[in-house]
């Protein structure tokens, strides 16, 4: 596994290519998801490999584990809606009254989602999942104790769900996860829960 | 036949003054006296205004966010909204009625079984504020089908290009967005200036009726006179707020302050 801490699509071509001489045969490119437009960055040089070479995940918000409370309409269930003049998987009511949303990184706490990732839900190039709070959490834990990086809340959703899957996959299939923000930012709610670090 | 809404506004301009549009939000502050305050100011309104409260009112101001919660919180569901315009509307036959409100609570309710609804329990008109032109033009037909008014909106923002095929697609009523802000805000762009571009919009075609709404108080009314209509709601929703804070009727408050507006 490997954390890539940059933002440009066209760099990570180029580092793959210098890494594994060619973009490899099975690849699984983690970005979180809450508005989108990271992950849409993130994979926009790949969407047309096929999926079985290159899955892309995306993970969304799902809240606290005891909360109904969520920030995934692409994961959870949602129906489309109108928000802020688009039209998405948004978490909604059957009146079409917005739902409140929980999630300890601000940066996924959004009920909508971008329509690009609604496309690519309903395509089926990419799958969507989501990770709670709680696995954001032990997830920054983990990726901080063994990597040399400081993923903000919002990437250890993606971490969460590498740390998931890895168990599962052929040991050539190769994961790479956006650490899209540093942690600095989350310095307070850190502490808050995971006492003094 | 002319509609409800030109006759309402044929009528006021046979008196020489803007019609009185006014807004408040059904179910606030209950079903029943969301109904007699609507009963109650239409004797001096000339078209009332009804929203459908979402609880994400992109448009919306405080004083009409906290009519739209507070409704909500009551247990308001658009169907309630539906009786309510239908109980108006059994008491009041000639007074129009105009459903306002956002789009996704529609789309989700069914498009065309809103609308079927809408010409039921004879809602005169429609205004849904985030359903722009050109996105609206197959919802607005659908409206005139059902013989209700589909009511557009512009801005100052809006292109002279854009203005001009908003008005070619309007029915008989435009909405004019004073300035840039959410409604209820302070008005600060001139009287002057909106009675300019109104006339701007009003010349590209004299048969439509062009209201003026967003900031429009007993304070700002009376310069803005020349108007076809002035539509007054965050001052109504201010109203039933302190008519709440202070234990007292806000049927007979409200009524007092559209009487006063009317003047």
């Amino acid at each position: 596994m490997v954390g890539v801490p940059h933002k440009s699509p066209e760099n990570l071509k180029v580092q793959l290519k210098s890494e594994f001489k060619k973009i490899p045969n099975k690849l699984k490119l983690i970005n979180c998801v809450g508005g989108g437009s990271s992950a849409y960055g993130f994979w926009s040089e790949f969407i047309d490999y096929d999926k079985k070479q290159i899955e892309l995940i995306g993970v969304e918000a799902g809240g606290p584990k005891k909360s109904k409370l969520h920030a995934a309409p692409l994961s959870r269930n949602a129906k489309i809606g109108i928000l802020h003049g688009a039209a998405s998987y948004l978490c909604q009511n059957n009146e079409g009254q917005i739902n409140d949303t929980e999630s300890i990184s601000a940066g996924l706490d959004y009920p909508g989602v971008s329509p690009i990732h609604c496309f690519l839900k309903d395509t089926k190039r990419a799958r969507y999942t989501y990770a709670t709070d709680e696995d954001a959490l032990s997830a920054h834990v983990m990726v901080t104790k063994y990597e040399n990086l400081n993923p903000s809340l919002e990437p250890s959703h993606a971490f969460a769900e590498a740390i998931k899957i890895a168990p599962k996959l052929s040991k050539d299939t190769i994961i790479i996860v956006n650490s899209c923000g540093d942690a600095k930012k989350d310095r307070d709610i850190l502490r808050e829960r995971l006492g003094k670090r | 036949m002319a509609s409800l809404l030109s006759q309402a506004f044929q009528n006021a301009k046979s008196e020489n003054r803007p019609a009185l549009l006014t807004y408040t939000v059904a179910g606030d502050n209950t079903k029943k006296k969301s109904l007699e305050i609507l009963k109650s100011i239409s004797n001096y309104a000339d078209i009332c205004e009804l929203g459908f409260p979402h609880n994400t009112p992109i448009a919306d101001g405080g004083q009409i966010q906290t009519s739209a919660y507070r409704a909500i919180k009551n247990g308001i569901k658009i169907n309630d909204v539906f009786s309510i315009a239908k109980d108006f509307k059994k008491s009041k036959k000639t007074k129009p009625i105009i459903l306002m409100g956002y789009y996704n609570m529609i789309f989700q309710y069914n498009e065309n079984k809103f609308l079927d609804k809408c010409k039921n329990v004879k809602v005169d008109g429609l205004i849904v504020v985030d359903l722009p032109y050109p996105e609206n033009k197959k919802f607005a037909a659908k409206c005139k089908k059902r013989e209700v008014n589909f009511i557009q909106l512009v801005s100052p923002t809006t292109s002279p290009v854009r203005l001009k095929k908003i008005i070619k697609d309007s029915h008989d009523m435009v909405y004019y967005i004073s300035m840039l802000s959410t409604t209820g805000g302070k008005l600060k762009v001139s009287p002057k200036k909106i009675l300019e571009r109104y006339s701007k919009i009003k010349n590209l075609n004299k048969s439509k009726n062009i209201v003026i709404g967003f900031g429009i108080t007993e304070k700002t009314i009376k310069s803005l006179k020349k108007a076809d209509g002035l539509v007054v709601g965050s001052a109504i929703c201010k109203e039933i707020s302190s008519s709440i804070k202070k234990r007292q009727n806000p049927v007979t408050n409200v009524t007092n302050i559209v009487k006063k507006i009317k003047k």
